[in-house]
């Protein structure tokens, strides 16, 4: 069994892995991602995932319905980290199988893969609880850095993958290949919008209550579609209780993988499959049942002196 | 749904509670009514038929209370407090059966019932006083409904506080524990839960009490959620080992605000961190920082503590030197002194700036050169994040001690950083350092408290006049710059086929840097990075077989394009440092990936911007 198989298998029972192998897996995944396109090409069949937010034990049960890795080809939307008590775990298993089987599952950017974001949501926080310092967070967020920015499924007529949506300075998904991507996300910009954006009933551009991003209308979709020879979008980024919403004629459709998010908020969760024929499939799953792996918490701080 | 539908209207009136005083929304008729499935009181307008006063849903989660005879009083799901008053008793208690038919067909349990709402008769909700383990189903009960509206939270928290309940509740554990009651103590749980959640910082102070604590998290271990799984946060928060102290802390109470601020830490993050709602979750951490600051204010104004602890430091430094070459920091002093200052990155700007300095005096930056250039990883990173967090705090702070110290010729920061940054083989203290000499050159960071100066790469970058930074900086621009890229400035071709891993990532961080300086420090940078050679030979650095490495060098030479500034231009022209963008560009081909993105921007860049004198003598290859 190889060190890598082997921190697959402690991840699994999530459990860490020591602070030198991360950075080994860290620099393992950079060299893989460096050769990725800023929009990476997917092949069909592919089980398209939205946000998961560290709710590790859902992202087991997703792989329990959506099949294993790599047995089922996965695109992750991004939104890994941040929120839920195992950002690390969720986050590192989704890196470990990507350097494991790099065709057979695919990871774009979110807002949350973001140094800043990480900060204030508890990414950071809680890899200081797990290693007793930052270095672990540092290491994946230089891994954030190379993710990424979109996927595109099923070739011509397909589907365009992306975190948030669309950006009033991209027409074309060529102009996306302009973007040099390894950054800290952007406070405006192209690459700033992709990843933050939301889709709502108006006409054209809004301004977004993010305060980052832009709100964009079914006629930009539309647009968007048409221009680029595409038949949907599917994007993450929202919550949806229901775990997927189709929007303006099924042109666009918002994913969300983290059921019961935050632990309270009692929605389900969905996940995409894209067959050949560009058909879709949408499966939804509940939370976990938490029992069997004990409650989940945050671990307690070592000793203290304040 | 089989049940009376008030279709007469009653006459009302329509209170909504404001500002906490009921206001007069107006009269009307109330009537019942289903529409699609869903049970509304609605009440029309007397004058204006048109009108409704009121259009509401009843759901099964609000709690509604009969008063008196003509008083419906509840909480919306919006948060609005809502009251019908009656003209008549018998229109009361039509709505009133309609309300509790409705709630009952929509599955809610006996929350309502008939015994209950006879305690509503009084106005209030009535907490039995002395909670026993025969009476916890009615303590349940009254705090379920408590908990549901705003109008009965109040009298219940007075009676929780008055009566003593955290007091009365702790001792019940150990009954129901001896009479292994899993019922009762489901029960406990419960009620401790919603105790918690009513979100009242005189309970959770009584809740961190030493005297009831552990009876506490006792009782939070039996969760009714997870009845196969049992906690042992008993074990964990009456070990007292956990506590350490470095000099004994004489004050009582700052001793318990600290045992307090750990419980409650342990409390958010461990016991309720899945229970918490987002007010709670506020609450608690918003004491644990009144704590804090109350904790850090006296300990930093507190000589004799904070003289002891330094005089720690002295004594080992003293000791160290005896014992050349055997170098070890205090296993506990530095930690503490670590946890101390970034505790203390909570506090507000003043109130830092006064203890760090208070540090500073005290020698602060003696113990971290110790801890920096200990034999442990752990006490090294210790070091590195706390100059972080002074450089952090305030840059300007830093360099002036800096500077101090170059008069008198004491070890200076700088040197140490640089020697981190050549000789550490932990990358993660590394990257620390290296963030940490970036922010102290950084001229735009002299003011101290600027949130967005990390990420403000696409600000306009305006040179601050600052006699200080500029002292720094003709400082760092002589043998401390030198010794820094020495290792670039020395880069043979032939060097290059041999950069392992660990080499690529220290060029990485050096290359970063020279991007960060050719940024920030216009021609003293643009100076030093011609004449010492470190520019031509990034540019070999494009023949690296680590993507990464290639990826930063051509980052170097992007940012020279983003200066604007002809010197470079003409710099590299003349040294054909295109030639290897170029080559690179070729090499990738029909290559699709983040080396040929950044590759094209480099390119499109000099098109959009329209750099002539690069126009003309490169065509653009788009
Ligand atoms: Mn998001």
């Amino acid at each position: 069994m190889s060190d890598l198989d082997r921190a697959i298998e402690l991840l699994k029972d999530c459990k860490i892995v020591p602070e030198e192998q991360v950075r080994d897996i860290c620099l393992r995944a950079q060299e893989l991602l460096i050769e990725e396109r800023n929009i990476e090409v997917v092949d069909t069949p592919v089980t398209i995932c939205g946000d998961i937010h560290g709710q590790f034990h859902d992202l087991i049960t997703l792989f329990e319905h959506g099949g294993q890795c790599p047995d089922t080809n996965y695109l992750f939307l991004g939104d890994f980290v941040d929120r839920g008590f195992y950002s690390l775990e969720s986050f590192l298993l989704l890196l470990c199988l990507k350097v494991r089987y790099p065709d057979r599952i695919t990871l774009i950017r979110g807002n949350h893969e973001s140094r800043q974001i990480t900060t204030v949501y508890g990414f950071y926080d809680e890899c200081i609880r797990k290693y007793g310092s930052a270095n672990v967070w540092r290491s994946c967020c230089d891994v954030f850095d190379y993710l990424a920015l979109g996927a595109l499924v099923g070739g011509s007529g397909g589907v365009f993958c992306v975190h948030g949506g669309l950006s009033p300075a991209v027409d074309k998904l060529d102009q996306i290949r302009l973007i040099d991507r390894k950054q800290e996300v952007p406070h405006e910009g192209a690459m700033c919008d992709l990843l933050w954006s939301d889709p709502d009933d108006i006409e054209g551009w809004g301004v977004s209550p993010r305060g980052a991003g832009y709100l964009f209308g079914g006629d930009k979709v539309k647009e968007f579609n048409h221009e680029n020879d595409i038949s949907l979008i599917a994007r993450a980024h929202q919550l949806v209780m229901e775990g997927y919403k189709e929007m303006f004629d099924g042109e666009i459709v918002t994913v969300w993988s983290a059921p019961n998010y935050c632990y309270r908020c009692g929605n389900v969760a969905a996940i995409l499959t894209i067959d050949d024929g560009l058909g879709r499939t949408y499966e939804i799953f509940e939370a976990a049942p938490q029992e069997s792996k004990g409650m989940p918490a945050k671990k307690p701080a070592a000793d203290y002196f304040l | 749904m089989s049940f009376e539908v008030p279709a007469i209207p009653r006459r009302v009136k329509v209170y909504e509670l404001l500002n906490e005083s009921w206001h007069d929304r107006g009269t009307g008729f109330c009537v019942g009514d289903i529409i699609s499935d869903d049970a509304y009181i609605l009440v029309k307008g007397e004058d204006d038929e048109e009108k409704y006063l009121l259009e509401t849903k009843i759901f099964k989660d609000v709690q509604y209370q009969k008063q008196q005879d003509t008083l419906i009083v509840w909480t919306d799901p919006d948060e609005t407090d809502l009251a019908l008053s009656f003209q008549e008793s018998d229109g009361c208690t039509a709505v009133w059966e309609f309300i509790t038919d409705v709630q009952r067909n929509l599955g809610l349990d006996d929350i309502a019932s008939d015994d209950i709402n006879d305690n509503f008769g009084s106005g209030s909700i009535a907490l039995p006083a002395e909670p026993t383990l025969t009476n916890l189903s009615e303590v349940e009960k009254c705090l379920t409904i408590a908990s549901h509206c705003q109008y009965g939270r109040g009298p219940v928290l007075r009676d929780l506080i008055e009566y003593d309940y955290i007091g009365k509740l702790v001792p019940l554990l150990a009954m129901a524990e001896d009479l292994e009651s899993i019922t009762d103590l489901h029960a406990l749980c419960r009620i401790m839960k919603l105790i918690i959640l009513m979100n009242d910082n005189t309970i959770m102070e009584q809740i961190v009490l030493e005297e009831y604590i552990v009876g506490v998290v006792g009782i939070l271990e039996y969760d009714p959620e997870f009845p196969s799984f049992k906690a042992n946060h008993r074990d964990y928060i009456s070990d007292e080992s956990r506590f350490k102290e470095v000099v004994p802390i004489s004050d009582e109470e700052v001793r318990n605000k600290i045992k307090y601020t750990f419980r409650l830490q342990y409390l958010k993050d461990v016991v309720l961190a899945r229970l918490l709602d987002d007010p709670t979750f506020s609450m608690l951490s918003s004491m644990i920082f009144f704590h804090q600051v109350a904790i850090l204010n006296n300990l930093q104004h507190n000589e004799e503590f904070i003289n002891a602890l330094f005089n720690i430091f002295d004594d080992d430094l003293n000791n160290a030197s005896q014992i050349s070459g055997n170098s070890q920091t205090p296993v506990i002093e530095a930690p503490f002194i670590h946890q101390f200052c970034l505790t203390a990155k909570n506090l507000q700007a003043s109130q830092r700036a006064s203890l760090y300095s208070n540090f500073i005096k005290k020698r602060l930056f003696a113990v971290i050169d110790f801890a920096l250039r200990d034999s442990s990883p752990s006490i090294r990173s210790s070091g590195t994040e706390l100059i972080l967090a002074l450089i952090d705090h305030d840059p300007s702070l830093v360099r002036n001690v800096v500077l101090e110290n170059d008069n008198q010729k004491q070890t200076a920061i700088v040197d140490t950083l640089i020697d981190i940054l050549l000789s550490e083989p932990d990358f993660g203290i590394t990257s620390q350092v290296a963030e940490a000499l970036q922010i102290l050159l950084d001229p735009t960071s002299g003011q101290p408290y600027d949130v967005f100066r990390k990420t403000s790469d696409f600000m306009v970058r305006q040179r601050a006049d600052d006699p200080e930074i500029e002292m720094f900086l003709d400082s760092f621009y002589g043998p401390p710059v030198e010794r820094l890229f020495r290792k670039l400035s020395d880069l043979q071709p032939e060097d290059i086929p041999t950069i392992s891993v660990a080499r690529a990532s220290f060029f990485s961080c050096l290359c970063e840097l020279v991007s960060a300086f050719i940024r920030l420090h216009g021609y003293r940078s643009r100076t030093f990075l011609i004449e010492s050679n470190v520019l031509l030979n990034i540019g070999k650095l494009f023949s690296s077989s680590h993507k990464s490495l290639r990826l930063v060098a051509l980052r170097c030479f992007r940012q020279c394009l983003g200066t604007n500034d002809e010197f470079y231009f003409r710099f590299l022209v003349k040294n054909k440092l295109f030639g290897p963008v170029v080559e690179l560009l070729a090499d990738l081909g029909d290559k699709n990936n983040l080396l040929s993105s950044a590759c094209l921007e480099f390119f499109e860049f000099i098109r959009s911007v329209r750099i002539s004198s690069l126009l003309t003598v490169h065509p653009s290859p788009c």
